[in-house]
């Protein structure tokens, strides 16, 4: 990740004419939410197709393979975040970190990402090309997402930004980490759809957890 | 605590997805044209289990025969929690351990023993009563130096004895069985059957599925005969004709 973080910043700061005190916390702290949303996404579709084996023979609550995907991916956030962690530091960008609403964002984050798994897993045991789905549109939300770019270079087309739920999932951790403001919008969208997502999510769970284990 | 098995008018179907019927572009597809796709295959519903009750209580020792796909592992699944049945209702009292299927949830990458507590994890073992079993569940294996190495680097023999010593090390007062276990080279064998036996003795309750009599006579004191999805009524297992 450090590589990679190095190269955007190498490139983008000519391609926007920004500097790398600017940018190179911008994309490090993007990249690492965005590498941890995307692959709880993908991860999440094969929730409970993985799980097969231990569906079937026994009586495992299945709410433990949501938080399995979970707890792996945050082990790998927390590997990611030594790099980041060192880059704060290097530049100096730690001392503006917005402690408080960093852990808001982080739970925000988590509180969204849980019912998206919970989701997607059991879609994707039903209809088998769920997951090649989600790993192409993560591919393209990558791109239609300022995780790389900055939001200020949109003009036109705001809405891009406006309705893309992962401006405010990506907003919510990067901002008060590189002591930017948040956007006002930001908390009041993600805990809406941790809420509407939760309430989607888990009618759908009580409707088919019955039946997840025949989806197998 | 008791152990007991209590299930009345056990009625299990599952619905059998068609190729067509596993991909979400098709399905849609589908809806807008009106299900006037000749290709189209849908939805069976399979009744796997129908009307099935038994009551077991300590001391039982029930052995199932039928034909295959006559709903034996389908009963084995359920009792277990994994099926919950569309109709009837079912108590299991008393902690259940299935060996159905011994390689669950081993993780190829993880070391032999990183599996052993993975498995121990998931049949519900505190991890401080792993760890007091681990060395006697490593020395069972007979695995020795290469319990340390991944589980992709085993043989499928290999594999094997280390699920065999993992799952068989549960303590639990119902057992679910589907066929007996044989695994392993012509030693291991003779150890894997006495550790099975041991098992088998210890438990409350027993439920073991098998197409050999012999079997069923030698560990089972009741029996039972399912066929397309029905259970027979429980025999002595005296009565059972070979």
């Amino acid at each position: 990740m450090a590589a990679l973080i190095s190269g955007l910043t190498l490139l983008n700061t000519q391609l926007f004419n920004v500097s790398v005190r600017d940018y190179l916390p911008w994309v490090a702290v993007g990249f690492l939410t965005w590498g941890f949303v995307s692959s709880c996404l993908i991860e999440g579709s094969d929730t409970f197709i993985a799980a097969t084996g231990m569906l079937r023979q026994a009586a495992i609550p299945m709410m433990v393979f949501v938080w399995r995907v979970l707890m792996r991916n945050l082990i790998y956030f927390a590997h990611n975040f030594v790099a980041i962690a060192a880059a704060a530091i290097l530049l100096g960008f730690w001392k503006t970190v917005n402690v408080p609403f960093t852990l808001i964002g982080l739970a925000l984050i988590l509180a969204n990402v849980s019912w998206a798994i919970l989701l997607l897993g059991i879609i994707s045991a039903r209809f088998r090309d769920i997951p090649q789905i989600v790993t192409s549109m993560v591919q393209f939300v990558l791109f239609m997402t300022p995780v790389f770019w900055l939001p200020g270079n949109i003009s036109r087309h705001r809405y891009i930004l406006d309705f893309n739920p992962f401006y405010y999932l990506l907003d919510a951790l990067r901002s008060p980490m590189i002591g930017a403001p948040l956007d006002h919008r930001t908390l009041p969208v993600l805990a809406s759809a941790a809420l509407i997502g939760w309430l989607t999510a888990f009618a759908v769970f009580t409707a088919t957890r019955r039946r997840i284990v025949h989806f197998l | 605590m008791t152990s007991a098995i209590s299930a009345h008018g056990l009625t299990l179907r599952f619905p059998v997805y068609g190729v067509d019927n596993r991909s979400l572009k098709k399905y849609l597809a589908r809806i807008r044209v009106g299900g006037q796709l000749a290709s189209w295959r849908g939805t069976t519903m399979v009744t796997a289990l129908r009307n099935v009750s038994l009551e077991l209580k300590a001391g039982d020792r029930l052995g199932i025969i039928g034909s295959n796909g006559s709903g034996k592992t389908t009963l084995l699944r359920t009792l277990a929690g994994a099926y919950i049945p569309d109709e009837g209702n079912l108590t299991v009292q008393g902690r259940v351990a299935s060996l159905l299927d011994l390689s669950m949830g081993l993780d190829p990458s993880a070391t032999g023993l990183e599996n052993i507590r993975l498995r121990c994890l998931m049949v519900g073992m505190p991890s401080q009563m792993i760890e007091e079993k681990l060395p006697q569940i490593a020395e069972f294996s007979g695995l020795g130096a290469f319990l340390a190495m991944p589980l992709k680097t085993y043989s499928a023999g290999m594999q094997a004895r280390l699920a065999f010593a993992a799952s068989t090390a549960v303590e639990a007062d119902i057992l679910l069985m589907d066929e007996w276990i044989a695994v392993g080279d012509a030693e291991f064998q003779g150890s894997a059957h006495e550790r099975l036996t041991s098992l088998v003795e210890k438990t409350r309750i027993l439920v073991l599925a098998s197409h050999s009599p012999d079997i069923i006579r030698t560990f089972c004191n009741k029996v039972i005969r399912m066929d397309g999805g029905r259970a027979g009524p429980i025999m002595p297992v005296d009565q059972l004709d070979a």
